[in-house]
């Protein structure tokens, strides 16, 4: 695959509610700095990638309006959505678009703008079709609705597992939690900073659905981001530290608790998550990884609600199954440790759905770049590892980045 | 520039306009739940039981035989609970609602023996202490199946005795 | 230039039907199956999928999430593009030049017996300005285009009605088309019922269900495939401008700059020519005409006189849409990829009754995107 570099990156900041500005001026905010900083301009580029989860804001296919905005008119350009991998499948399709040889210099974007719209009713759109089908067999709707996890959502039904099979605790969610809020604090773009957030302050919110509590979850947020990629022989003209791209997989699994329709789901153990395990095999076999639990520097895997942090962190293959929990008592996901984990503040932090996983691309190149500022982590960042999570637990993508890029 | 106003469209994505079109897969389900039989459906390419049953399998593939009798096996009652959760806040309209200790609703991940795949239903007469991963429940009819999938009413902790 | 080649091994189509009496998942699942047992490949060979359907034509958010299992996608790397099928092939095919992927499936459906006629397209429209406007849905904008070509040309609606008549009297040799009509001539198409002046119901396409997959290989797979690979020449891809007021409606821009960048990479000098066999994705009879010109394959203006003289015919010397194009069958996300696959056909002389004469070399395949053809992409193919 021909080498590919992030030479830029751009992020709104994220809040609850931009009611000031529409969909193409809020992206706006995210792709000026991109071009502000390489010092390019729309004429430089010559593709755009974009995506976002559309049932946010009531509006089909929204970059037929807003590439105009964006410095794509009369461009090549491709729209990727795939749910909450979306901004990972999209930097994916940016990656591909500049690997293949067919361009040179891609800008990527994706967004969300959750006050357009209804969360709640955007999410269940996931699976109108499923709930008809029930209903119209007569299931009792009601526990129906309810067994769809409350206000946490299907994702709340990996935690009780991973509790038996990992021996956590929810301590152990409450002092993530806690961890992530802090991070979050000295990232200029998050939406939710709690600095001096403590495991009791985690623990005092109510409870939602056991075992997880209101302050393991993730906010709905109204924000974007923005990269430019390049080739090999211009991403040293444009960046002095480009964040170079060495591997990148995806891999697709049956969504978990509910089969198409109603019918039964093969995906059994939700916690097993056997996609995420096979794509970061493919990205780091690309990227000449051998042993990620050593040769990764920081992580940013997608983590929506706080226990996902351990899952996600032994799925991504850089520590031993059911040892997660252990390394963060030992302080290795700390900003100041080994290998720091999310500390951007992670999806719970911040969520505008179709940026998030666009972010953990974007949060690792600033790393790698030295450019994230207060959360850059302490220790020199070669490598790292960025994740997207997406459908009902069943979609993984996952990205590999560094500071050099593959040879042979 | 501050804005001090701004415009605001409403607007709505009627879901309400569209149908989704599924083949009759649960029919023959739900006509064993009448006669308080759980079905499951083979894949007749690599074996793997369905419970309840989809129209393609996605291990390999295929699409699952409806209409042929040998691929609908009757699996048993018993099963282990894959995960769980509590329900301690309710989503009503207007927010969250908090739900009493005695009001709180239980949802299980169930996979039943000889079945691959898992599903969810409500668990009841359970205690916060009692249920854990891995317990062993069975499940419970409703007293006059009308061939519903809420026939099936909900699992409970399976009775031993020996 | 691309550094790989990259060629269609296989394809498989749906009949296109106005109400399919199955779910999506089967449709889907039976484009699939068929496209591998043509192949002769099993799913494992596959490396990618890379379908194209739009959630709000499903009414279901993450749409691809039930898609898994039908598109034999489970435990593979797969995608979905909202868009065109034509714009899931353009990405297919540049993961498989990326050298990452060598084996890619490529899908595309929708069942306008689904979701409300129409109405999607309409949800494209800017939500702050357009659509409370309530002038514009996507056939009162093709009719603003359709008046702006006309007039300015000075072509008349029984011209326009030529392209009606051309396509979907080729569609009744189609096996897979859902509009045919071998007795169609210039009064039935004027005759039909007026939807927006000009357009009439059979100058614009009909509401479609339907599914359409191809295989893609990289050189070195695909002659373990197939003896007829039919190779990806070049391609194109143009995103134009959104508001009609900033296009020059009477012409479609982003298609000629999407066809000059598929022309240089194969080679083109003279598309008419150069290509043996056109399939363009017309969603009303008056594009088609503009497509000629944007295509270059005739003058600009000159498009009516293009069909007039035959040369678009059947048994002309550059044949357009032999399939029945998009008037004979229009299911959104599948369509572009449709015009691929006949196009490969033709190449592969597998047309059946709707094969053009000569054995062509040459194909064009199109697919638009967006109201009025924003975006459109361009492929040439060579066998």
């Amino acid at each position: 695959m021909r080498n590919v570099a992030v030479v830029g990156v751009g992020m709104s900041k994220h809040v609850s509610k931009r009611r000031d500005v529409n969909i193409p001026e809020l992206v706006y905010e995210a792709v000026r700095p991109c071009f502000d900083e390489t010092g390019l301009s729309p004429k430089d580029i010559d593709a755009l990638v974009t995506g976002n989860m559309p049932a946010f804001e009531g509006l089909n296919t929204p970059e037929l309006w807003g590439a105009g905005y964006w410095g794509g008119l009369r461009k090549p350009a491709l729209r990727i959505t795939t749910g909450g991998t979306t901004g990972m499948s999209v930097a994916h399709g940016a990656i591909y678009m500049v690997a293949s040889g067919l361009y040179d210099t891609v800008l990527t974007l994706a967004f969300e703008k959750q006050s357009d719209g209804d969360t709640t009713m955007g999410l269940n759109s996931v699976g109108l079709a499923d709930f008809a089908n029930v209903f119209e067999y007569k299931g009792d709707m009601e526990s129906v609705t309810l067994s769809f996890g409350g206000a946490i959502g299907l994702f709340v039904y990996q935690a009780a597992r991973y509790m038996a099979k990992s021996g956590c605790t929810i301590d152990h969610f409450d002092r993530a939690a806690a961890m992530l809020r802090n991070n979050a604090a000295k990232n200029p773009y998050a939406h939710l900073k709690q600095p001096g957030s403590t495991a009791e302050d985690i623990a005092a919110t109510r409870m939602l659905t056991y075992p997880l509590r209101y302050g393991h979850t993730c906010p709905a947020s109204d924000g974007a981001v923005a990269m430019i990629l390049t080739s090999e022989d211009r991403a040293g003209k444009i960046a002095d530290k480009p964040a170079w791209i060495k591997g990148l997989a995806a891999c697709s699994e049956v969504a978990t608790a509910i089969g198409e329709y109603g019918g039964g789901s093969i995906n059994i153990d939700p916690t097993e998550q056997r996609s995420c395990r096979f794509a970061a095999n493919k990205a780091y076999k690309m990227a000449g990884i051998e042993d990620p639990t050593r040769e990764i520097d920081l992580a940013e895997p997608y983590i929506p609600f706080a226990h996902l942090l351990f899952i996600y962190f032994e799925r991504l293959l850089l520590c031993k199954e059911g040892d997660a929990p252990r390394l963060f008592d030992e302080g290795v996901m700390d900003i100041e440790g080994d290998l720091p984990t999310c500390p951007s503040g992670a999806v719970m932090s911040t969520n505008a759905i179709g940026a998030s996983a666009m972010e953990r691309i974007a949060e690792c190149a600033l790393q790698i770049m030295g450019r994230a500022g207060e959360h850059q982590a302490s220790k020199e960042v070669h490598n790292a590892v960025a994740h997207g999570l997406g459908g009902a637990a069943n979609f993984n993508t996952v990205t590999v980045l560094g500071d050099k890029p593959n040879r042979g | 520039m501050d804005k001090k106003e701004h415009i605001s469209v409403p607007g709505q994505w009627p879901l309400s306009s569209y149908t989704w079109k599924t083949e009759r897969f649960l029919d023959k389900y739900v006509e064993g739940l009448k006669e308080k039989k759980i079905l499951g459906l083979k894949c007749p390419d690599c074996g793997t039981v369905y419970s309840p049953p989809v129209s393609i399998c996605a291990k390999c593939h295929t699409r699952m035989r409806l209409g042929e009798e040998a691929d609908w096996i009757r699996v048993s009652e018993m099963g282990s609970v894959i995960t769980y959760t509590v329900i301690y806040t309710d989503v009503a309209p207007g927010g969250l609602k908090d739900l009493a200790p005695e009001e709180r609703r239980f949802f299980a991940l169930i996979q039943l023996d000889d079945v691959d795949t898992h599903f969810l239903t409500e668990l009841k007469e359970v205690s916060e202490g009692e249920i854990s991963v891995g317990m062993r429940v069975q499940a419970v009819w409703v007293d006059e199946p009308q061939g519903a999938l809420s026939d099936l009413a909900h699992f409970v902790p399976v009775e031993w005795s020996i | 230039m691309m550094d790989r080649r990259v060629a269609i091994v296989a394809y498989a189509q749906t009949s296109y039907e106005s109400k399919k009496d199955q779910s999506r998942e089967m449709m889907v699942y039976e484009a699939v199956r068929d496209l591998l047992e043509m192949a002769g490949i099993s799913k494992a060979e596959v490396d990618t999928v890379v379908s194209a359907q739009n959630d709000y034509l499903e009414g279901r958010t993450i749409s691809n999430m039930r898609t898994v299992g039908p598109l034999a996608a489970f435990m593979k790397d797969e995608t979905k593009v909202e868009m065109d099928g034509a714009f899931a092939a353009f990405y297919a095919l540049a993961r498989v030049l990326s050298g990452v992927h060598d084996i890619a499936i490529v899908a595309g459906e929708s069942m306008a017996s689904c979701y409300p006629a129409y109405l999607p397209m309409t949800w494209t429209l800017d939500p702050s300005f357009d659509r409370p406007n309530g002038f514009l849905n996507e056939v009162s904008a093709a009719a603003i285009q359709a008046g702006a070509y006309m007039e300015r040309y000075g072509v008349s609606e029984e011209q326009v009605a030529g392209v009606s008549v051309k396509n979907l009297g080729n569609a009744a040799k189609n096996p897979y088309a859902l509009r045919k009509m071998p007795d169609i001539d210039i009064d039935s198409v004027m005759g039909s019922r007026m939807l927006y002046s000009p357009i009439r119901e059979l100058n614009a396409y009909p509401l479609t269900d339907g599914a359409c997959a191809l295989l893609l290989a990289a050189e070195e797979k695909a002659s373990e495939i197939t003896d007829k690979p039919v190779w990806i020449e070049g391609v194109g891809n143009c995103h134009g401008y959104y508001h009609l007021g900033d296009r020059d409606l009477a012409g479609c821009d982003s298609l000629k700059t999407a066809a000059e960048a598929a022309y240089r990479m194969a080679g083109i000098k003279d598309p008419v020519k150069d290509i043996d066999v056109a399939e363009v994705h017309e969603d009303y009879s008056h594009e088609e005409l503009i497509f000629y010109e944007a295509l270059g394959l005739c003058k600009e203006g000159e498009g009516a006189g293009l069909l007039e003289e035959g040369t678009t015919a059947m048994q002309g010397s550059l044949p357009v849409n032999p399939s029945g194009g998009g008037l004979s069958a229009n299911p959104m996300c599948a369509t572009g990829l449709i015009r691929i696959v006949e196009a490969a056909m033709q190449l592969r002389g597998e047309a059946g009754e709707h094969q053009v004469p000569g054995e062509p070399a040459v194909a064009l395949a199109h697919g638009q995107n967006g109201i009025c053809a924003q975006q459109n992409a361009v492929f040439i193919l060579r066998r």
